[in-house]
């Protein structure tokens, strides 16, 4: 079970939800300007990208011999793995509820890992090329104002974003163990 | 039939053309984001333009470092570097890969600045082709970055780092803009119009001089064993340029500026009453300022004021001729197709350019300086319809024009002569 859960990233992933926390610990209120952005950025509006990163790490799969070799289903596998990205959120996300600020930013984190679990599934591993782009966008939104109430999210929508995000995760990870477990000798 | 491994660099690892094609739309992708969320201010400059394209390379460099990082953990993970060394070729066997995602990359970074160039000048801005040349010193910034993403991945063998050479190349990017290490990894994103100012040679060419030795020394570690079997000019080549980067870091990184006046400045001019001149590499909005200018002149000369015959906007350190009035924009003003009236009301209501604006003793500028000017460009305002006339309790506004002209005629005099002492905002006497 270790052995799997190594496999799967846990160690990389734990580590960013730290880092996570200490972002938030340490930054999260100060200002601080960052060329070429023409406003100051907070530690906040840098929370999600990271987030996203260490939601989407575990869902990629970097052991393909050792999920081929499983007895499990594909799609067990595949929810496994979202569930370690998951839990790895949860306790960033619980932190992040302790401030004031908190539940305008925990909207947002759900929405990264939703982009996360979406680029993996359109990427596989270059997820990070769709998340690159995509964070850059999000810091030039946020205009240094993140959070606040200019940054309502739409929680009617983002609940089937998410849900969608996760359910097209696990298809395509069934759907990648399958082709390889076809196509292998 | 595929080429033996003896004829020199080989680019396989890149994967097929389609893959390439992906690779370079991917990067292409990348780069543009910083380059369209620039709400478009580089359309109005062909320097801003080339600066914004550049400028991609905060994103298409940290994308073209993760894609090298990829690349390398493959190689290094297939065991083929072992093969390598039993190659004619060794080194260059390794390098293969790298040089392949820096010409994509770079191949990415001259289609974004053909893309921004073009629309600028089709959106009118003035073409200064020779200016390309900075494309040379930000490809070998590529390089570095590329470089980098390959020790990465090289050293580690581990696919989870391609991200993170990413998101380290990018913070070499941060750590270059505040200052924390030399000018090597900015790569433009201005925030002026860049009028009458042009690229500095000298700062280029240390950025390339000190990006091509960190590439070179990043190769060189990210497989010291190929390295060793490198020929001997190989080995002395990327020893002496990497040398020669720590030499111009050591010695010529302070106080580097990427952008320098210009020599000389050249006017655009539009002939009326009064004339208006731009620099001509920030002309966009001339049309639209000139025909304002024209209406809002028209009521200054009827109140008796003499307008100067020329306003002109100089560039920053610049001074205007004697005689000639100011047009001052702010912001991105100048690089719009559209200027506000307000624009040429501002620019209008200062025909001269005189001392007390820029002294550094406060007292220079009388008190009544700001409200006399702000009275002044409200009226201009209210003649050409742009707003109504405010609340008052003395009741100047609610005056026929023509009892409000001497007042105008009056200001306008002393601000054409500098004489700041004599200003008044209106009042009934």
């Amino acid at each position: 079970m270790i052995a799997t859960l190594r496999a799967w990233g846990v160690v990389r992933t734990t580590l960013l939800a730290v880092v996570a926390v200490v972002l938030v610990e340490t930054t999260a209120t100060d200002q601080f300007s960052v060329p070429p952005f023409s406003f100051a950025l907070n530690g906040w509006s840098l929370l999600p990208p990271l987030v996203a990163v260490s939601f989407a790490e575990p869902l990629v799969d970097r052991s393909p011999q050792l999920t081929a070799h499983a007895t499990r289903s594909p799609v067990a596998i595949g929810l496994g793995r979202l569930t370690l990205s998951t839990a790895a959120l949860t306790p960033v996300a619980a932190y992040v509820l302790t401030a004031p600020e908190g539940p305008w930013v925990v909207p947002w984190l759900v929405a990264a890992a939703a982009a996360a679990a979406t680029a993996v599934a359109l990427a596989r591993s270059w997820y990070w090329v769709l998340l690159l782009p995509l964070s850059f966008g999000w810091i030039q939104h946020t205009h240094g104002s993140f959070p606040g109430p200019d940054f309502a999210a739409p929680v009617a929508l983002l609940v089937p974003c998410a849900v969608g995000a996760a359910a097209l995760s696990v298809a395509r990870f069934g759907q990648d163990v399958a082709i390889r477990t076809r196509l292998a000798p | 039939m595929t080429r033996p491994a003896t004829t020199g660099p080989r680019t396989e690892w890149l994967g097929s053309w389609r893959v390439r094609l992906a690779l370079l739309a991917a990067l292409v992708a990348t780069g543009l984001v910083p380059v369209l969320t620039d709400h478009g201010r580089w359309l109005g400059s062909w320097k801003v333009a080339l600066d914004t394209a550049t400028f991609s390379v905060t994103l298409l460099g940290p994308c073209a470092a993760g894609i090298a990082a990829t690349i390398y953990v493959r190689v290094r993970r297939s065991q083929v570097a072992d093969l390598f060394a039993a190659s004619p070729r060794p080194w260059q066997a390794w390098l293969a890969p790298a040089v392949g995602v820096w010409l994509l990359a770079t191949l990415g970074l001259v289609l974004i600045a053909l893309f921004t160039t073009a629309t600028a000048w089709l959106a009118g801005a003035y073409a200064e082709p020779a200016l390309a040349w900075i494309l040379l010193a930000t490809s070998a910034v590529i390089a570095a970055q590329v470089a980098i993403g390959a020790l990465i991945g090289g050293t580690t063998g581990q696919y989870w780092s391609a991200p993170w050479a990413a998101v380290a190349t990018f913070t070499l990017f941060i750590l270059t803009s505040i200052g924390v290490i030399p000018v090597v990894f900015r790569t433009g994103g201005v925030s002026g119009a860049l009028a009458g100012e042009t690229f500095d040679p000298a700062t280029f060419a240390f950025q390339a001089v000190v990006a091509v030795g960190l590439a070179a020394g990043a190769m060189a570690l990210s497989h010291r064993d190929l390295f060793a079997l490198a020929s001997r000019g190989g080995k002395a080549l990327t020893v002496l340029t990497a040398l020669t980067a720590v030499v111009a870091l050591l010695g010529f990184s302070h106080g580097r500026e990427r952008y320098v006046p210009a020599s000389s400045v050249t006017y655009e001019c539009r002939e009326g009453r009064p004339t208006v001149c731009l620099p001509r590499d920030a002309r966009r909005p001339l049309g639209d300022l000139f025909v304002q200018a024209q209406e809002v002149a028209r009521h200054l000369e009827a109140a008796g004021a003499v307008v100067p015959a020329r306003f002109v906007a100089t560039p920053p350190g610049v001074s205007p001729e004697p005689g000639d009035g100011v047009i001052h924009f702010q912001d991105d003003e100048d690089l719009a197709a559209h200027v506000d009236v307000l624009v040429a009301a501002r620019s209008l209501a200062t025909p001269a350019r005189c001392g007390a604006f820029f002294s550094d003793d406060p007292r220079a500028l009388p008190d009544t300086y700001f409200p006399t000017f702000r009275a002044l460009v409200g009226w201009l305002l209210v003649q050409v319809g742009e707003v109504s006339p405010p609340a008052d309790e003395e009741g100047w506004w609610r005056l026929p024009v023509t009892q409000q002209r001497p007042w105008v005629r009056a200001t306008y005099d002393a601000l054409a002569d500098c004489r700041l002492g004599d200003l008044h905002p209106p009042e009934v006497r």
